[in-house]
């Protein structure tokens, strides 16, 4: 009897103070493990074919938060720039070599290749083609370099040309099929291209959270759609690995707009006891199937690993310190951190998701230097 | 209680010995080698949670519930 009632009240006070034990310490400590992580991930054919087996798309994905984390690094040390920018134009030039090799769906799942796109004339992918963008254009923002001039202004008429020639205004990643996760980086590529070549899209900016706001916010929680037809009719609800997402790339598109979205997310996805934090996937106002693109959830605690991993970044692109730490202290709780010769990786996941944590630690250099305008 | 507590760390340290969180990964969606290996991750999860949440609750109680040497 005694060690029952001894048992009974020594779980609840272990729970609350579990969050201690796994609380980060160092911010500056897990960068540079990460880094050095994802540094080598470059070298383990293993950990990306394991990758690509899940999910051609997360290989691109990988590459794009992987760019995007180096170049916000090398923005914010200029002493180790070089190294930086090293990496990422061996990334971007594996990249494009990888999509002229093995053609354009190389980073798609098959279904893409099933049916033409409705919108698209040189049926492209609105996902492939953002990513690189943003990519390119992500590097070209550090530093410049003469080699990746055409490249980017090649991707840039080809991003122009998808929204352009979209019905609704709104380009496909698949046939039938858009998603606002890629209309918003791509969104976010030409924002940052502009900062680069001195362009103006502006317009097509507008016209997109125009068209946006009338379509795609779910009326019943008043957050972006995660994915929809050809002609804007939605697919899915607001889904929390979309949202996160979005909502950082719309910050240079429309910040209130973004703040909005991110503020709508946390308050129907986001999640937090005892210390610990994370994301569920769908509102209860719209249970959507399982997406293959992120993951199961976890039940009881309704979990998602891809909403929690994502929900990470919009926490620190949006400077909600509080719930970031509650997320990485769910992290590092759930989600096996490993380190191997200083090397950082997170075992319940895959590099794709150790790079989007990297990301969401480095972000912010970038962003800033685009909204003001300011060339390194 | 004690031993359960204890047995709980025991089974989570062998299984990590043997490498069973290799498979860790299927908790995302990540497609593992094998299913003995996807199934050796889960195990491996289950083990560690069962260890974390309620191995050092189950010592203190083992502890308190000891009966007193006369």
């Amino acid at each position: 009897m005694r060690r029952a009632l001894t048992l009974a009240l020594c779980l609840p006070l272990w729970w609350s103070l579990l969050h201690l034990v796994f609380r980060p310490t160092s911010r500056v400590d897990l960068v540079s493990r990460l880094t050095f992580g994802q540094q080598r991930a470059w070298t383990d054919e293993s950990a990306r074919g394991a990758l690509r087996r899940s999910n051609p798309e997360w290989d691109l994905m990988h590459r794009l938060f992987t760019v995007l984390a180096l170049a916000n690094q090398a923005l914010a040390d200029p002493g180790a720039r070089a190294a930086h920018l090293g990496l990422v134009d061996g990334i971007v030039e594996d990249t494009l070599e990888l999509e002229a090799r093995h053609g354009h769906p190389h980073f798609l799942l098959p279904y893409a290749q099933g049916e033409p796109f409705r919108a698209s004339a040189d049926q492209r992918s609105l996902f492939v083609d953002g990513e690189l963008a943003l990519m390119l254009a992500a590097r070209q923002a550090v530093e410049p370099s003469a080699r990746w001039v055409a490249p980017l202004q090649a991707r840039v008429a080809v991003l122009e040309r998808a929204f352009a020639s979209a019905p609704a205004g709104f380009p496909e990643s698949y046939p039938d099929e858009g998603w606002t996760f890629c209309n918003t980086v791509a969104l976010a590529a030409l924002r940052v291209a502009d900062h680069v070549q001195g362009t103006d899209h502006r317009a097509l900016f507008d016209t997109w959270l125009a068209r946006a706001r009338r379509t795609l916010v779910d009326s019943s929680t008043g957050l972006l759609v995660s994915s929809f037809h050809a002609d804007a009719a939605p697919r899915d609800g607001p889904e929390g690995s979309t949202l996160w997402l979005a909502a950082h790339m719309l910050v240079l598109i429309d910040p209130t707009f973004a703040r909005q979205q991110y503020d709508g997310a946390k308050r129907l996805l986001g999640r937090h006891a005892l210390g610990f934090g994370w994301a569920t996937e769908w509102p209860q106002s719209w249970r959507g199937q399982a997406d293959v693109d992120s993951g199961p959830t976890i039940p009881l605690v309704d979990a998602h690993a891809g909403s929690s991993g994502l929900a990470v970044l919009g926490a620190a692109a949006f400077e909600d310190e509080a719930f970031e730490e509650e997320l990485l202290t769910s992290l590092h709780f759930a989600a096996f951190p490993s380190d191997d010769d200083g090397a950082r990786r997170y075992l319940a996941g895959n590099v794709l998701a150790d790079a989007v944590v990297l990301y969401a630690l480095s972000q912010g250099p970038l962003w800033t230097a685009v909204r003001r305008g300011a060339r390194s | 209680m004690m031993r359960l507590g204890l047995g709980l760390v025991a089974l989570f340290v062998v299984a990590r010995t043997l490498g069973l969180d290799r498979g860790v990964g299927v908790l995302s969606g990540t497609v593992p080698g094998t299913m003995a290996e996807a199934l050796a991750g889960l195990a491996f999860a289950a083990l560690w949670f069962a260890a974390v949440l309620l191995a050092v609750p189950l010592m203190v109680a083992g502890l308190v519930g000891r009966p007193r040497q006369r």
